[in-house]
């Protein structure tokens, strides 16, 4: 083929730009501008309107941020999405290295199983563990039968039940991230560490492991995202008891209507979970690319 | 046998237990949907349908679904839409304009609901615009965008270039390659966003609380509402209904391009 020919086939820039402007322009005005509200209503001191946009003042930072029970909540969202994502990552540990060697067939009934609860409603989901975990349930039962304390009202309204609600969510994208990573290892530098006389623990850690943190950061930085993002979970499990920062703009935001403190919180988790997932990636691609599949 | 061998009885055990975790809550609301009881009961007593036809009856779930139907359907026309096109138009565009594009791309991802619920309430009501279908509707269709344009970008890229060189040799004008070479192969994930933007829209929660309003209420919003002051196998019933329209999504997923491609 000549160089005419595929230049040819390339269409004029403006072409594409055309088409890409819609969905751009969609994603800015129902995402971007908001945002800039957000800001800007974060810099106000109280309920304000637009026209009060002028009186820029950082004493909503002062009142928000000063008030030990936000930092209660900021303790407690980062306690209950850090534990989900430390159970999620074991959990799905030896799933994903099960997954990345599975035949074809298993591997693709395996993803169908493990992909599918993230289709289902959110609500029908924790309805699920509401009923496991509430009153009568299964799980409080078990806990009471071999000596547990149980509340009457289940686990329903603690943070355990939180946790569960967490780690239900994230662990599909546990092990998928875990899957790739496990992908990405060469089976020969296995046989080679065993040929140079690694035994089974050695295999692991200096190997295995190693070559499995960058995806295991990935994962987790993921995991840790949604969970600190999520509403439904906290909400429902938490009983509106155990507030976390995504509960806490909520109810700023839509029963107190405290728009100022709410949009404050709301940047504080916009950053946080930005930070999560960029503070990972560039970690990941910093140290812990395997070298050759860098370039 | 080497506990790093994959077929390790170990792994089978932890992938079994996993998967029971993950399905578990999905099988005891199916189940515990037909209790003819008028508590939550778990195992169920006895076996009626009677719940999902009083939940089909009750008023708010009733309208609540007529609405998420009809958000999520333009919801996923948007999405699949503009999102085939922004494809089409990255696949022609230099690494410079990806580069910025595709991050823009993956902010609604990025952004946790919340933020953007509070962030729309904010801006809609202080600029007087107010909510409504069509509005919750681009937003929610905003929240499959990447989704949408992920599953075809994946397609363009798989096409083999020689299908292209053909056509050109054929004498098939450039636009015209768009329509009867690219549009063809990449039909199925085209329709793997539409159910995926579908979905992603009847299932959303958090935005939909913050634009609900008296004439907007989706069933996510009317179950939830609805859960905050009691839990029944009235709610249990329409959860299950909800399981049932996720069920055939899923299908159609896994028959078009796989539930692995969700992950990449």
């Amino acid at each position: 083929m000549t160089v005419e020919a595929a230049v040819s086939l390339r269409k004029p820039p403006n072409a594409a730009a055309i088409s890409i402007a819609p969905a751009a322009v969609l994603v800015v005005g129902a995402m971007g501008i908001p945002l800039v509200f957000l800001v800007a209503v974060a810099l106000q001191s109280s309920n304000a309107g637009v026209d009060a946009f002028h009186q820029v003042t950082l004493e909503n930072f002062r009142r928000v941020l000063s008030d030990p029970f936000v930092w209660r909540v900021f303790a407690r969202t980062f306690r209950v999405s850090a534990l989900a994502t430390v159970i999620a990552m074991a959990c799905s540990y030896p799933v994903a290295w099960y997954l990345s060697r599975a035949s074809h067939r298993a591997r693709s009934l395996m993803f169908l199983l493990i992909m599918s609860p993230l289709l289902v409603s959110i609500l029908a989901r924790l309805q699920g563990w509401l009923i496991l975990l509430g009153p009568g349930g299964v799980v409080p039962a078990v806990l009471q039968e071999i000596g547990f304390a149980v509340p009457p009202r289940g686990m329903i309204g603690t943070e355990a039940a939180i946790v569960v609600g967490l780690v239900h969510l994230v662990l599909p994208f546990g092990v998928l991230n875990l899957d790739v990573a496990f992908r990405n290892i060469d089976d020969t530098w296995i046989l080679a560490a065993r040929d140079l006389g690694a035994t089974d623990s050695v295999l692991f850690w200096r190997v295995l492991f190693p070559l499995s943190i960058g995806g295991l950061i990935r994962a987790a930085s993921a995991a840790m995202a949604v969970g600190v993002s999520i509403f439904a979970t906290p909400a429902l499990l938490g009983a509106g008891i155990r507030p976390v920062l995504s509960t806490l703009i909520y109810n700023q935001g839509l029963v107190s209507i405290n728009w100022p403190a709410a949009s404050l919180l709301a940047i504080v988790l916009v950053l946080g979970a930005m930070l999560l997932i960029l503070g990972a990636s560039w970690v990941v691609s910093m140290k812990y690319d395997v070298g050759w599949r860098k370039q | 046998m080497s506990p790093f061998r994959h077929e390790h009885p170990i792994y089978r055990l932890a992938a079994i237990l996993v998967v029971a975790f993950l399905l578990a809550p999905i099988a005891v609301v199916t189940l515990a949907s037909v209790t003819r009881t008028s508590y939550v009961a778990f195992p169920p007593r006895g076996l009626t349908v009677r719940w999902f036809w009083m939940a089909l009856q009750e008023p708010n779930f009733y309208k609540g679904l007529v609405t998420s139907l009809k958000v999520s359907a333009l919801a996923a026309i948007a999405a699949t839409g503009l999102g085939t096109l922004a494809a089409l138009g990255l696949d022609r565009s230099g690494p410079q304009a990806r580069s910025i594009l595709e991050p823009l791309f993956t902010l609604p991802l990025a952004v946790p609901t919340v933020a953007i619920g509070l962030a729309l309430l904010l801006a809609l009501s202080l600029s007087g615009i107010g909510s409504s279908l069509w509005i919750l509707a681009l937003v929610q269709g905003t929240l499959g965008l990447p989704y949408t344009i992920r599953f075809v970008s994946t397609a363009i890229e798989g096409i083999p270039r020689h299908l292209y060189w053909a056509a050109q040799d054929l004498g098939c004008p450039p636009r015209q390659v768009t329509t009867r070479v690219v549009l063809p192969i990449i039909r199925p994930s085209i329709m793997a966003g539409a159910a995926f933007g579908f979905v992603v829209a009847f299932d959303e929660l958090t935005i939909a609380l913050f634009l609900a309003g008296p004439s907007l209420v989706t069933l996510p919003v009317a179950m939830y509402t609805y859960i905050e002051y009691s839990f029944d196998p009235l709610v249990i019933a329409m959860a299950t209904l909800s399981i049932a329209i996720s069920a055939v999504v899923i299908l159609v997923i896994q028959r078009t391009v796989g539930l692995e491609a969700l992950g990449r």
